[in-house]
């Protein structure tokens, strides 16, 4: 090699001052604000890897633990793959509490893919590994190649962000832009559920300046200045494309200085010895790393004879050394450029040999997704199948079901001969791990392809399937398509011999009562499967017609399911079926049966010894004491006795979470808020992940925007939004839509409200239409609605009409329901049509009385008062003398909550109808100022000659109001603000409307305007 | 490839009646399950059309269109053969699927759904041309089962929603048809009405929609059922039509 060696020049790093100092800035800051993230995106070869791997060294230096992984280019990747390498190679080359940490976690990764249950507890699980490392030192988690990631990697990265609220850890990703521009579509989903985070920067990473370029080129040749010009003209900066053109004119190729990528790399590999050569195309055809002794057993050649050509092929700068004892291709477009030159019998040829090299090391993690690739590209699919189902199953311990899903599906379509029964489970299997993967669309459309192929199940078999359809339905939030499939998976099933010779299907106590059957019979016998099969139809058929709620057919066929469920006897699902009996009987106003059905499944928990069990019994029966049945107290007393015992069985940071954000949510309805908040700091202090820490954060979403405090409120939904988003958990998106629209209502931009709430009803026309968040979604409608025209903003036709119709639907859908949802869907109706009255002309001004009656008998004394400010609002416009003490009590009602932003509008109202209400809080700093600050003179200031009354009336006249609607808007006659009109002009000395306006803005400034 | 025709052919008194669920099972002349491959595809096709001539004549009308889908599965074979196609997953995939829908509709076991029961029942009527029948099998086979094809592709493959290389590979498929479709009416001279090249001419964009509006049902299985219910009646309309001669000059 002539005058220079290759891996020098490629270690120089210059530059990229600006991109460091953001890194660098980030890490700082996750001190204070916890987790954050930057991504960096660019072309392929513009420096990225440099950058981050710069940055790392740095960081590490100042004593943060730095991991670093890089994804995999292969289709099917190691669930995470990245993130599980570098954890590795931390745990092995580090020391320290940290390094530790991590061998730990790792060791029980391997052995049982750890404690957690499924996928979130899985993220959840992780997560805690970093987040405990982050006590001792900042930690730094860099994802090279992002675009590639496998998809628990991606999660990860999203649920990091919203779990470590407070750990000192950085998240770097750098991702290759896509070919066509802009973000890969891989990325897509992350990257929009991110770009909503604040603590998340995005930044390209651009070619290096032309200065820049020629300072590098003068570190790694100083000798030769000459060569800046043609390097600039062929690299543009991209700092791959350099010093591939610095090798290739060094090397002297005689055809001229290749101008492509492809070129370039050849020109760089052509001048290698045969045996060099042959390491170079056989680590591009490798699947990341390659460790020495996989290279050993491919290349089938003595070890100095390899050590010679690895040592050439490394001298040239084209392989490089990683993770210890592992080779790659300098460059990802290296290894393209190579793996895309092997004619296709080397290809075939060089991925057997990997394949049977990788065979003898099946018990490493991660070997068997690699081997399914080589075995693949190697034209055996029978071995590939094999592997496949290797990777599928280890992909399932590590909780990756978005791998599994991907392995399952390419088992089921790889082509082998004599393989047609099975593929049929591979459906199902795929589709049980898109289930877990949180991808219900997909768990339902591939049960049902499996349902509709030519070797569909038929019998038990198929009862089973539709039945499995049903639940993914269910949890997908399709209760009408979840109640359908249960009603096929009920239809073939084979007649039940027992009910069928005991009596007529309804009757459904075993003889002698409900104990005779009672408790779970010891598992002794093999269970029948039919009965177990009938069991699970019908408790699912009854649990998706409860959804529904059609609560008496909920009913019916929970007794139905009883009694081979009390048969096969598996607790948990008894304890389900009992729980769906239960809510059933409390909706058709059988409380008794109720309370006796969910004793029943307590009891049966409190036998079995299962704490999880138990814990699911202990919050079903809260529930339903706090909801159907109306006894709130008893539901929150419940709550909080269940979590206690919870905390003492060891499940202080999972079922005790649940049972406190009931507890917490029962207490906010019956205005006890700071209980309420209690119960979430004790909640919160457990240190909750996954679905605990969701649902905890709901809770505490709504505390907190009750109170005020709206910042923390979003910054909850955001967190909640980022996990959701990446688990799709269809259940929660109305809530989170509900709550957006209300913390937007009281940020005042009713018209964003009314957006979300138009989202909301995209969700609705979808399928899932939860009938219980419907109709609270309607009503933030209407509100959103009333208050958008009243800022004179009014949302658009179309979405008023929809609005409407869902209303009408609901009405309709309230008129054929049990009393039970007939009643709360009238009471939202009521709400409804009164927001409508606020901006209906010649609407009753005791709409809102009414309804503030209805909520104050049914005991919810937070919307109560804002009923009344409403209420109060509408005696006052007509100029009713009851309005002042309608405004007095709202105020007593919100201060008893101590819910400011609520007090503060009832403290607006109060001002501008001049009505004198005791302790309400001052309006806020940059609002109107009603007397002006210092009058100086009448000639600087006339201003100053106007009274506070007249000054108002000025404000909104100037926002462009018309006569009416400033009367409406300070609650006078129309009459007086003519009257108060022509004083004001006639002291300002101005003619007409506009001149008046001028003359306030003049001399107010805007920022101290209202509005 | 062993299993024979277990049963006389029925003559068209016998067909299947039309309509779903009411399908009476054909004779059985596939081979032992449904191909994976496309070439398991070409070999169920060749033997498929041994088995209609044999027992239905060369002027049967389902061979008439066995016939020309023969010719437009060899033609994505060779496609697919050729180095310079890339990412063939898809095509291949899509290949099978949508030879898999029409062996399980036609070749018996399985109710036939009405738009190729238009088909089968009028197949033996000597009034009707080869052209006209293999016309009315290229509707009923693109507009009723191209799109479901596509979408159960896109499932069994993982894809996250039919985009824009699949749509190329969708396009690939119709548009394979169309050229054949264009050379056999060239063939068949001005003889044919101008009826005959409505259908496939019509389908590309409309069965691309049919993609993406089935893609957005696939979560809800009850309203994809009557989505394809809804997509039989419509294509068994349109293939009544094409074979009642006059019925749409």
């Amino acid at each position: 090699m002539p005058g220079v060696t290759h891996s020098a020049a490629g270690r120089a790093f210059h530059g990229r001052a600006a991109e460091l100092e953001l890194l660098g800035a980030a890490l700082r800051r996750t001190a204070e604000h916890g987790a954050s993230a930057v991504l960096l995106g660019g072309d392929a070869g513009v420096g990225k890897t440099r950058l981050v791997g710069e940055f790392g060294r740095a960081a590490a230096t100042e004593g943060a633990t730095v991991l670093t992984g890089r994804a995999l280019d292969i289709a099917d990747a190691p669930s995470f793959w990245p993130v599980v390498t570098a954890l590795r190679m931390h745990a092995r080359s580090g020391a320290g509490p940290a390094a530790r940490t991590f061998a730990e976690a790792l060791e029980r990764l391997d052995e049982t893919g750890g404690a957690a249950g499924d996928r979130v507890g899985m993220l959840g699980e992780l997560g805690a590994v970093v987040g405990r490392a982050a006590r001792s030192a900042p930690v730094v988690l860099v994802v090279d190649d992002l675009q590639w990631a496998d998809r628990s990697t991606r999660d990860l990265f999203a649920y990091l962000l919203a779990g470590l609220a407070t750990e000192p850890v950085l998240l770097v990703g750098t991702y290759r832009d896509d070919p066509a521009g802009g973000v890969p579509a891989a990325l897509l989903p992350l990257v929009t559920e991110l770009r909503r985070h604040r603590t998340v920067t995005f930044r390209q990473v651009e070619p290096l300046p032309r200065g820049a370029l020629a300072e590098l080129l003068g570190m790694w040749v100083p000798d030769r200045p000459d060569l800046e010009p043609l390097v600039w003209q062929h690299s543009s900066g991209n700092v791959f494309l350099a010093e591939e053109t610095v090798r290739a004119v060094l090397d002297g190729d005689p055809r001229g200085v290749p101008q492509t990528v492809r070129e370039l790399v050849r020109a760089g590999t052509a001048t290698l010895s045969p045996a060099a050569h042959d390491v170079v195309r056989a680590v591009a055809a490798g699947v990341g790393g390659v460790e020495h002794p996989l290279l050993v057993s491919v290349l089938d050649r003595s070890g100095a004879e390899l050590a010679a050509a690895v040592r050439e092929a490394v001298d040239a700068g084209i392989v490089v050394v990683t993770g210890g004892d592992g080779y790659a291709l300098r460059h990802g477009l290296m290894t393209e450029v190579v793996a895309g030159d092997l004619l296709p019998a080397e290809r075939i040829e060089l991925h057997g040999r990997y394949a049977h090299a990788l065979a003898g090391y099946e018990s490493v993690p991660g070997t068997a997704a690699r081997l399914a690739h080589h075995w693949q590209r190697a034209g055996h699919p029978k071995e590939a199948l094999t592997a496949t189902i290797a990777a599928a199953e280890e992909a399932e311990r590590l909780r990756g079901y978005a791998e599994a899903h991907r392995h399952w599906l390419r088992a089921a379509t790889l082509p082998v001969p004599g393989a047609e029964a099975a593929r049929g489970g591979y459906l199902e299997n795929a589709a049980g791990a898109a289930e877990l993967a949180g991808d219900h669309d997909s768990a339902v459309a591939l049960l049902s392809e499996r349902l509709a192929g030519p070797d569909a199940p038929v019998g038990l078999d198929e009862a089973v399937l539709r039945a499995r359809l049903g639940r993914y339905l269910m949890s997908a939030g399709q209760a009408g398509e979840a109640e359908e499939a249960y009603r096929r998976a009920a239809a073939v099933l084979p007649a039940d011999p027992v009910a069928s010779g005991a009596g007529p299907p309804g009757a459904v106590l075993p003889p002698g009562g409900p104990d005779a059957g009672g408790g779970p019979r010891p598992n002794m016998l093999p269970v029948d499967p039919t009965e177990a099969a009938r069991a699970e139809v019908l408790a699912g058929y009854a649990g998706a017609l409860l959804a529904r709620a059609d609560f008496a057919a909920a009913r019916t066929v929970a007794q139905q399911a009883l009694e081979p469920a009390r048969r096969v006897g598996e607790p948990r699902a008894l304890a389900s079926v009992l729980g769906v009996l239960g809510f059933g009987a409390a909706y058709t106003r059988d409380g008794g049966a109720a309370q006796e059905a969910l004793a029943e499944a307590v009891e049966i928990a409190e036998a079995t010894g299962d704490p999880a069990t138990l814990g699911e019994c202990l919050l079903r029966r809260a529930e339903l004491l706090s909801g159907p049945l109306n006894a709130l107290d008893d539901g929150v007393a419940a709550a909080r006795a269940g979590a206690e015992r919870m905390a003492e069985l060891g499940l202080g940071r999972t079922a005790a979470v649940s049972l406190r954000a009931l507890a917490a949510n029962g207490l906010f309805r019956k205005g006890a808020w700071d209980e309420g908040e209690q119960e979430v700091a004790r909640a919160w202090a457990a240190g909750p992940a996954g679905a605990e820490m969701i649902e905890l954060r709901l809770a505490r979403a709504r505390l907190r925007m009750g109170r005020g405090d709206l910042d923390g409120s979003e910054l909850d939904l955001a967190a909640v939004e980022l996990v959701a988003g990446s688990t799709g958990l269809p259940k929660l998106r109305l809530p989170l839509l509900i709550l957006r629209a209300g913390l937007e209502m009281w940020r005042g931009r009713p018209e964003v409200a009314f957006t979300h709430v138009g989202v909301g009803l995209d969700v609705v026309e979808s399928g899932i239409d939860d009938v219980w968040a419907v109709a609270p979604l309607l009503w933030h409608g209407a509100r959103a609605h009333a208050e958008a025209v009243l800022a004179g903003r009014p949302p658009d036709a179309g979405g008023l009409r929809r609005l409407r119709r869902h209303r009408r639907e609901l009405i309709d859908r309230g008129e054929r329901s049990d009393p039970a949802l007939r009643g709360v869907l009238t009471t939202y109706e009521a709400m409804c049509t009164a927001e409508d009255s606020r901006v209906t002309a010649g609407a009753d001004p005791a709409t809102w009385g009414a309804v503030a009656d209805l909520l104050e008998r049914l005991g919810q004394p937070y919307p109560t008062a804002y009923a009344r400010l409403r209420s109060a609002e509408a005696l006052l416009a007509g100029r009713r003398r009851s309005g002042a003490a309608e405004l007095a009590r709202a105020a007593a009602g919100a201060r008893a909550l101590q819910a400011d932003p609520l007090l503060t509008e009832i403290a607006a109202v109060a001002r501008r109808a001049r009505v004198a209400v005791p302790d309400l809080p001052d309006p806020p700093a940059g609002a109107v100022r009603v007397e002006p600050v210092v009058p100086s003179s009448p000639v600087d200031d006339p201003l100053s000659t106007l009274t506070g009354r007249e000054l108002e009336v000025l404000e909104v006249l100037a926002a462009g109001a018309t006569n009416k609607e400033i009367a409406a808007r300070l609650f006078i006659a129309p009459k007086t603000v003519a009257a108060h009109l022509a004083r004001i002009f006639a002291k300002l000395g101005v003619t007409n409307r506009t001149q008046a306006a001028g003359v306030l803005r003049r001399h107010v400034p805007e920022s101290e305007r209202t509005e | 490839m062993t299993t024979m025709i277990e049963r006389p052919p029925g003559g068209p008194d016998a067909g299947p009646p039309s309509g779903r669920g009411r399908g009476v099972a054909l004779p059985t002349g596939l081979p032992s399950g449904l191909p994976d491959d496309v070439d398991g595809v070409v070999a169920a096709l060749e033997r498929w059309q041994e088995v209609l001539e044999r027992d239905h004549g060369v002027r049967d009308g389902l061979a008439c269109f066995n016939r020309l889908y023969l010719r437009v599965t060899r033609d994505i074979r060779a496609l697919l053969d050729d180095e310079e196609v890339c990412g063939k997953d898809f095509l291949a995939r899509l290949d099978v699927e949508f030879a898999r829908r029409y062996l399980r509709a036609t070749g018996g076991g399985a109710a036939v759904p009405r738009a190729w029961a238009v088909l089968l029942d009028r197949r033996a009527e000597p009034g009707i041309d080869p052209v006209r029948f293999a016309v009315v099998g290229i509707t009923a086979h693109v507009n009723l089962d191209l799109a479901p094809a596509v979408v159960r592709t896109c499932t069994v493959l993982g894809r996250s929603a039919p985009g824009p290389a699949e749509r190329a590979d969708y396009r690939a498929v119709n548009d394979t048809f169309a050229r054949h479709l264009d050379t056999l009416l060239g063939q068949s001279g001005p003889r044919c009405d101008a009826v005959t090249d409505v259908p496939v001419v019509l389908a590309r964009e409309v069965t691309w929609r049919q993609v993406l509006q089935l893609w957005e049902q696939r979560s809800r299985p009850t309203e994809y059922e009557r989505e394809i219910d809804a997509l039989d009646r419509r294509t068994a309309l349109i293939g009544r039509g094409l074979l009642t001669l006059g019925a749409l000059t």
